[in-house]
């Protein structure tokens, strides 16, 4: 397959790159200990077109090609994870829902806002009991006349703290469920009964918050059923295929972190020295670092090519991408055990970005679907008639 | 306000460079980027053409991938561009892409100013924006760290050795090499990126712009420095270590 790359896509990786260098990677400590990235950080990327990545250029974003928003995506994931978090709902799970099946007035409402980052858009799907079991949703919604009401709880949601507007998924048909019983709404900040709950203290991704959804008699507007009145109770749908785009965003920052270990690795062997020569000296390094390299490579081949044939073929690449997830994040997982050894000691401490990518990385293989998720997708697609 | 501004893309200075054949440097292994001086000079017509309106035309010698670095400036904010793209150019001197820079310019007509940057960070010759400056017949004036315009009339800072700044009054139209850190120089936004791609780039050769001029220099080659390591710890008491450092300063180094 060809992978050449659009002129504008290598300027754009370059851009990232050197935002990465001069403004992302000097803070990327202070945000870990503040757990917080400065708002004019924020700005920044907002001035750099960074939340419209997927968004189509109609609604005021870049539209890139599934290749094109990979590469980008690759590079980003080459610092801090929480700053690629930061972007990552509004190109993903937060807008999906909104351009696969939104209505135009909807998309008109809410995608160029979203686009500018202006508003941060998140995905409120996961409950207490409905992780990877998420058609098992109990967030209810009822219809009072021109209201529905919603009342449940959804959590671990990224980017709730600071989002304007959620996709919401509720029950609509308790007997129905998945088939035709789930529907999805949009809810902005401030509606009726609607509140944000504390942030989750987690292992990794410090400055990028995962907090509830608490809905408590919360009434949304009729007109936010996503796609209008026609969608209700096929909110289960738009959710799985929401999450089937996300799965190769996710493999792409997995690649790029991968990426960073290695030349962090790289570096640290040919400059610190033990046994009177510098680790590259020493073959047990080498290994590492070759394994590390070749894992890498065939990763990266892989999501280019998934992406390619998304890009060609539109949505029907289902069982690549979920292959892609599954390869590149348990790929990212080796590759980041293997640099904390390489750095040994300094590798278990804070100062390295070899432990915090460490930390970042374990994530990749459980949101947006487990590891043993997309292996449960892949199998179906092989066993299917 | 017409500003035309030189934009040369040169390696990635964090690039692994391979001689071959002592003639030139392998480019299967090095990124290109903007030279780095002149993306100060694409900020600073930026910033101008924001004050005082007016357009910023980039114009550039160099081969194909070149084009890449011309839309990097547009995405800034650039307005379009003239691209010299000729083997007969690329081989030549700072004198020949003076030259074909300054006849380059003149169809643009009307430039009120010429930005370049003090040095391109590769050949670090920084002859190019003087030899335009003779050859447009404008005034010039290098290292220039800060710039305020009234008028026809320029005020400009030109930084000397050990941090000293001239104040220097010039009128336009004039030719001005930009030096580092005179401004903050913007990213490229990605929507800019994406409407770099539709604006004009005229590409040219060497023929079109009516002129063929010689290299005044000849190319010899280009190798590595060999670097030499030769240190000498002087052992014993301070004063006898002193007296025969001095000792060694005087007869073997002969500096003093």
């Amino acid at each position: 397959m060809d992978f050449s790359v659009p002129q504008e896509i290598t300027m754009m990786v370059e851009t990232i790159r050197n935002f990465v260098k001069k403004d992302l990677d000097p803070i990327s400590q202070q945000v870990e200990e503040e757990d917080h990235i400065p708002e004019e950080i924020v700005e920044k990327m907002r001035g750099l077109g960074l939340f419209g990545l997927s968004i189509p250029e109609e609604y005021g974003g870049l539209g890139l090609s599934m290749l094109g928003e990979v590469m980008v995506q690759e590079e980003i994931a080459k610092t801090n994870g929480c700053f690629r978090s930061r972007i990552s709902t509004n190109n993903g799970l937060g807008s999906q829902g909104l351009i696969l099946s939104g209505t135009e007035e909807q998309k008109k409402r809410y995608l160029p806002k979203i686009a500018s980052g202006e508003w941060t858009a998140c995905f409120g799907l996961t409950e207490p009991e409905a992780g990877s079991d998420a058609a098992n949703i109990q967030t209810t919604a009822v219809l009072k006349g021109d209201h529905w009401i919603l009342n449940g709880t959804k959590i671990f949601i990224t980017n709730a703290d600071c989002a304007q507007v959620a996709t919401v998924f509720a029950l609509t048909d308790r007997q129905k469920r998945a088939k035709g019983g789930i529907t999805a709404f949009l809810v902005e900040k401030g509606t009726p009964g609607f509140s944000v709950g504390k942030p989750e203290k987690k292992m990794g991704l410090r400055g990028n918050h995962t907090n509830e959804l608490i809905f408590d008699d919360c009434t949304v507007p009729k007109a936010n059923v996503i796609g209008g009145d026609a969608m209700i109770g096929q909110g289960f749908r738009i959710a799985m295929q929401v999450l089937d785009k996300g799965r190769m965003t996710i493999a792409a920052s997995a690649v790029g972190a991968a990426q960073k270990l290695l030349d962090i690795s790289i570096e640290h062997a040919k400059t610190r020295v033990q046994f009177g020569a510098p680790l590259a000296k020493l073959q047990a390094i080498q290994f590492m670092l070759a394994d590390m390299a070749t894992q890498i490579y065939a990763a990266r081949q892989m999501l280019y090519h998934a992406a390619c044939l998304r890009d060609q073929r539109g949505t029907s690449v289902i069982m690549e991408a979920s292959m892609t997830k599954l390869f590149c994040t348990e790929m990212a997982g080796r590759v980041a055990d293997m640099a904390v050894q390489i750095f040994g000691g300094m590798g278990y401490t804070k100062d390295c970005p070899a432990e915090r990518f460490y930390r970042d990385l374990r994530l990749t293989r459980i949101y947006e679907g487990t590891s043993e998720i997309q292996r449960v997708v892949i199998a179906r697609e092989l066993l299917k008639d | 306000m017409k500003i035309a501004v030189c934009l040369k893309q040169v390696p990635d200075m964090e690039s692994k460079f391979k001689i071959v054949d002592g003639k030139k440097i392998d480019e299967s292994q090095i990124a290109f980027k903007i030279n780095d001086f002149d993306n100060y000079a694409v900020e600073a017509a930026l910033q101008l053409k924001e004050k005082l309106g007016g357009e910023v035309v980039i114009v550039t010698c160099g081969p194909d991938r070149a084009s890449k670095d011309i839309r990097q400036a547009f995405a800034m904010g650039a307005d379009w561009g003239i691209h010299v793209n000729d083997p007969a150019v690329e081989s030549g001197d700072n004198f020949v892409v003076a030259s074909v820079l300054q006849k380059a310019i003149e169809t643009i007509g009307g430039v009120d100013l010429v930005l370049t940057g003090v040095q391109a960070e590769d050949d670090q010759a920084a002859v190019t924006g003087v030899m335009l400056a003779d050859l447009m017949g404008l005034p010039h004036c290098t290292n220039v760290k800060k710039l305020e315009i009234n008028g026809n009339n320029l005020t400009v800072n030109r930084e000397l050795e050990g941090g000293f700044n001239e104040v220097i009054e010039m009128s336009a139209p004039a030719v001005l090499s930009i030096q580092s850190g005179i401004n903050e120089p913007r990213y490229p936004t990605l929507p800019g990126i994406m409407k770099a791609k539709k604006k004009r780039l005229d590409v040219k050769k060497g023929a079109d712009l009516g002129v063929s001029p010689k290299s005044k220099t000849d190319f010899i080659k280009m190798f590595f420095p060999v670097s030499e390591h030769k240190a000498e710890i002087i052992q014993g008491d301070p004063a006898t270590a002193a007296a025969k450092l001095i000792e060694k300063l005087k007869t073997e180094a002969k500096v003093i």
